[in-house]
């Protein structure tokens, strides 16, 4: 054991060494009895008084303009009333019930969004009651040392100026929901965080949403500022620029008014969406504060469902606004012949069943022009059997039919043009012969939203030419990485079938047509009404109004459009009388816009039209 | 050797133990700021949960090996010239945090200075057992030690990491010590170390800072003071029982590196001096079975390489407390098995596994 010998010889070594060790063990248990026996009270002081809290900067919200830079959303200061829990002298319980009797909120309330939060870190703060009043802030100033744990946060909030004015454009901003954040889109976000949910809002929602900044800063038990660590300005939200014209918008809303319906305006040459109205309307500015949950159930269960876009979220049968479509079909197809004409005995026998015109009487021997101008049924029943539901569908879907037009607005509904593949898909049989004649005015399944049939309407008085319909230019959200190209359409389409039509749609406006009332003074419109039945021969639907619904879809000047304008009203009636108007007020503003004789009227800014 | 004997059950016990507080402690210091950062709070807590698994294998493998392995020239010298070829190769990789500390591979991120210390260790018990009868010929065994031990002390300064070289310096002139160098020898490197000591301290702004935060943290209470009164505060705060395990609210960002350098200011707020005393008190007993074990090892490399990975261990853990309790500047040196970090927590566990296969063939 020579080893152990040499290791003998080193004891003393190992021994300081040792000694060191134990010398060093004691300075250690003697420091850690010193600050955790002897002076914890001091440092436990230091603790509570030494920290630091977060303030969020949240940054506004781009706002959002008409196309000649009339505001339509912007942002207002407002205030909430927060908790920060970490620190509190008191249960959230006291919290709740000394709080609640100044700011007139149940304690219940309190400690539901409380409870929401709960897993959350003390020091982040909860939202106890949004959007103050001055009030509310004098209470909890007043009590800033009873209730340190209290305080008062501010947020920019969204404000429509124009109430529920291009409601369903806009659209409306609300908390990001959980599922939201777990998605890619989302991924910078934070819970609580203001966030577009629909129309605009959703749509744009990257372009508009600034980035926050915060103010780090040490605070002493009362909450009060003592010094600023760090701070990290906002970037505010981008500005976004519309095509919406105000003053269509308004011309077009006030002559709605309370009835259930939608119209839209647009410049088949750019695809610009000048006007988008949806009755009845909501208030956006509902949603900017926290919506109450009476508010919402209202608004959810509203038998006219206020929350839908019916240009584009909601389709219905076009009725004879689809001649047009089947005229331009027949005379492209060459079915039909520019002088061609029908014998109407008020009905038609085809395949077997008798279908019948609007005129008991029938028209007599009639032609393309004089059928487009009375609507005649019969003509088209005739086109549309010759045609066959294959042409029709083809052509339809080509004209911008049936399909989504493609508008920058989220959740578009792309309509119906049926065909053969189509039913078998769908209702797995196959096609009846009768359902084309159906089909050729407008009623079985064949169902359009307003935003297509007055895109496609626009197109087809064109000549042949579909601009992606847009409620904000490309080129303006160009570097948000948002901008697309806009798709243009073009397909064949002879001057003398766009003549023939355009000439008869003036007809249906000019002469003794179904849209007179529609006319604008000076300015060629041209139009064709459509009154859908609501439950028809052949029903693939499911609703039960049985009032018929009322179309008016035109365009104007008849010869290389500015404008083309839908008007759908549900249940209204007879489209020559109830939709006609609406789409005579839009051209008559447009007009007189064009011509410099509207100027005292005009709307200059939304502020003015409050009450 | 051939003797069938169990490694120290007692010193395994508490290695355990360590590992087992460590990776609680990392999950209450990091959740929230992982949670935060990550969006997952148990970012940081798995990775370490990964690298005690991997950790705890490697010991287990280690323990079996017989350490006689070690101890011939080929094995020494690779295991050395690999370290060094590490550490040379962090200067030609991209820097994290403005210094070279890391080779980052996906999954894991490997520490070279951490593989140095060991290899060092390793290194001096086999060349001092070597020249056992020369301990202080000038150019048979000094100069030899003074290069290697410069070489790999040089480089790690390099980096720069200051903490993990004095560390270094610190565990091997332990073991200088003790095999026997002669006292002048020991003055005439003070002499030399104390302008080193200057240039590297003082002329260094960052550490000039931290030594001037030592002596004053409260000049400067949120600047270069902040840490350090943090670290003062969360152990101050949590008297004698503590607030209670997660409940600590000083690692929310008021303490930097909670889960780090940091972690005992952590378990002194949550756990209290109780906490405290008895994490203190299983490095001791570690200190003491280790100790035991060096003092039995049947040879003199046994005995040099038990008391290396020993002091090794221990003078950290002691560095780091007392740098939480301010005894010492700052020094960014983890607490061996509690601190978040796979590297030094791998390397850890490799040396008590040598530890554990040198306390079996105790005599």
């Amino acid at each position: 054991m020579q080893q152990r010998e040499e290791i003998e010889l080193l004891r003393w070594r190992i021994s300081l060494v040792g000694y060191l060790v134990v010398a060093a063990v004691a300075i250690l248990v003697f420091g850690f009895w010193n600050h955790q026996i002897v002076q914890t009270g001091y440092y436990d002081q230091r603790a509570e008084q030494n920290r630091v809290r977060e303030i969020p900067l949240v940054a506004p919200r781009g706002r959002i303009y008409d196309r000649y830079n009339r505001i339509l959303a912007d942002n207002r200061p407002s205030y909430n009333i927060v908790l920060i829990r970490e620190n509190s002298p008191h249960t959230v319980e006291q919290t709740a019930a000394m709080l609640s009797p100044g700011v007139d909120v149940p304690v219940d309330e309190f400690l539901n969004r409380i409870n929401r939060r709960r897993r959350e870190p003390k020091f982040r703060p909860i939202i106890l009651k949004e959007d103050v009043s001055v009030g509310d802030i004098a209470f909890v100033k007043a009590h800033r040392y009873e209730l340190p744990e209290i305080s008062v946060e501010y947020q920019p909030r969204r404000r429509y100026l124009g109430g529920n004015l291009a409601a369903h454009a806009l659209g409306y901003v609300g908390e990001v929901t959980e599922a939201e954040l777990g998605t890619e889109e989302f991924k910078d976000f934070k819970p609580g965080d203001q966030v577009g949910r629909t129309g605009l809002e959703r749509q744009y929602n990257a372009v508009l949403h600034g980035k926050d900044g915060f103010r780090r800063v040490v605070v002493n038990s009362f909450g009060r500022e003592m010094d600023r660590l760090q701070e990290e300005a906002y970037t505010p939200g981008n500005d976004l620029y519309t095509t919406i014209d105000l003053d269509l918008q308004r011309a077009a809303e006030e002559m709605i008014g309370d009835n259930t319906g939608a119209a839209v305006a647009i410049d088949p040459r750019t695809g610009e969406v000048l006007a988008m109205v949806s009755k009845p309307a909501f208030d956006p500015n509902l949603f900017a504060t926290r919506i109450s949950g009476s508010e919402w159930t209202t608004l959810i269960n509203d038998p006219r469902k206020p929350l839908q876009n019916r240009v584009i979220q909601n389709h219905y049968s076009p009725g004879s606004v689809f001649k047009i479509f089947m005229a331009a079909a027949g005379l492209e197809s060459e079915v039909l012949h520019p002088l061609d004409s029908f014998y109407c005995p008020g009905h038609g026998t085809f395949y077997g069943h008798t279908f019948a015109c609007w005129k008991a009487g029938g028209h007599g021997t009639i032609g393309l022009h004089s059928a487009i101008v009375d609507s005649c049924n019969v003509f088209f029943y005739n086109v549309g059997k010759n045609l066959g539901i294959g042409n029709i569908a083809r052509y339809a879907t080509t004209m911008g039919l049936g399909r989504k037009s493609g508008i920058d607005l989220p959740n578009e509904d792309p309509g119906i043009i049926p065909s053969e593949e189509w039913k078998r898909r769908v209702f797995k049989t196959a096609w009846y012969q009768g359902e084309t004649i159906s089909v050729s005015i407008g009623q079985g399944a064949v169902s359009v939203t307003p935003m297509q049939i007055t895109w496609a309407m626009g197109g087809l008085a064109s000549g042949g030419r579909l601009v992606q319909p847009h409620l904000v230019k490309p080129e303006l959200v160009d570097k948000f990485g948002m901008a697309r190209q806009l798709k243009t359409e073009e397909y064949p389409l002879h001057q003398s079938t766009v003549d023939a039509i355009g000439r008869a749609m003036w007809g249906v406006v000019n002469e003794a047509g179904t849209g007179t009332k529609a006319r604008v003074e000076g300015f060629d419109v041209a139009g064709k009404t459509g009154t859908a039945q609501v439950v028809g021969k052949q029903s693939y639907g499911t609703r039960e109004e049985f009032n018929d619904h009322a179309w008016f879809v035109g365009f104007a000047p008849y010869r290389n459009p500015e404008i083309a304008v839908g008007v759908f009203m549900e249940n209204g009636g007879h489209g020559g009388t109830v939709s006609a108007p609406v789409a005579q007020a839009i051209m008559n503003v447009y007009y007189k816009k064009k011509t410099g004789k509207f100027g005292e009227s005009l709307i200059t800014n939304l502020t003015s039209l409050k009450p | 050797m051939a003797r069938k004997l169990k490694p120290d059950r007692f010193l395994f016990l508490i290695t355990l133990i360590l590992v087992g507080a460590g990776l609680a402690m990392v999950f209450s210091s990091s959740a929230v700021t992982a949670e935060e950062k990550f969006g997952d709070p148990n970012y940081f807590s798995f990775k370490q949960l990964i690298a005690a698994a991997l950790g705890l294998a490697v010991m287990f493998v280690v323990m079996k090996i017989d350490y006689h392995f070690y101890r011939h020239p080929a094995v020494i010298f690779s295991v050395l010239a690999a370290v060094v070829a590490l550490l040379v190769l962090v200067f030609f990789l991209p820097a994290a945090a403005n210094t070279h500390r890391w080779i980052n591979l996906p999954g894991l991120s490997l520490q070279p200075s951490e593989l140095a210390k060991l290899a060092l260790i390793l290194f001096l018990a086999y060349f001092l057992e070597k020249r056992k009868t020369n301990i202080n010929h000038i150019a048979f065994t000094l100069v030899p030690i003074a290069v290697v031990v410069a070489v790999l002390a040089g480089l790690i300064v390099l980096q720069p990491d200051l903490g993990t070289a004095l560390t270094l310096l610190a565990t091997a002139g332990i073991l200088l010590f003790v095999a026997g160098l002669d006292l002048r020898w020991i003055a005439v490197s003070v002499i030399f170390a104390v302008p080193a000591f200057y240039l590297l301290v003082f002329r260094v702004r960052y550490r000039r800072e931290r030594i001037l935060a030592f002596m004053d943290p409260w000049q400067e209470p949120l600047g270069r003071g902040f840490q350090i009164i943090q670290s003062l505060v969360s152990v101050g705060a949590g008297g004698i029982a503590g607030l209670g395990y997660m409940e600590g609210k000083q690692k929310l960002f008021y303490l930097p590196e909670a889960h780090t350098d940091f972690i005992y200011a952590v378990v002194g707020e949550e756990l209290g001096l109780v906490g405290t005393a008895a994490v203190l008190a299983l490095f001791v007993l570690f200190l003491w079975r280790g100790l035991r074990a060096s003092l039995r090892a049947p040879d003199l490399f046994g005995f040099y390489l038990a008391l290396g990975i020993t002091m090794m261990v221990c003078v950290q853990a002691f560095v780091n407390m007392s740098v939480v309790l301010s005894l010492l500047p700052t020094k960014g040196i983890p607490l061996p098995f509690l601190s978040y970090g796979g590297s030094s927590f791998v390397v850890m566990l490799a040396s008590v596994g040598i530890l554990l296969n040198v306390s079996q063939q105790s005599s």
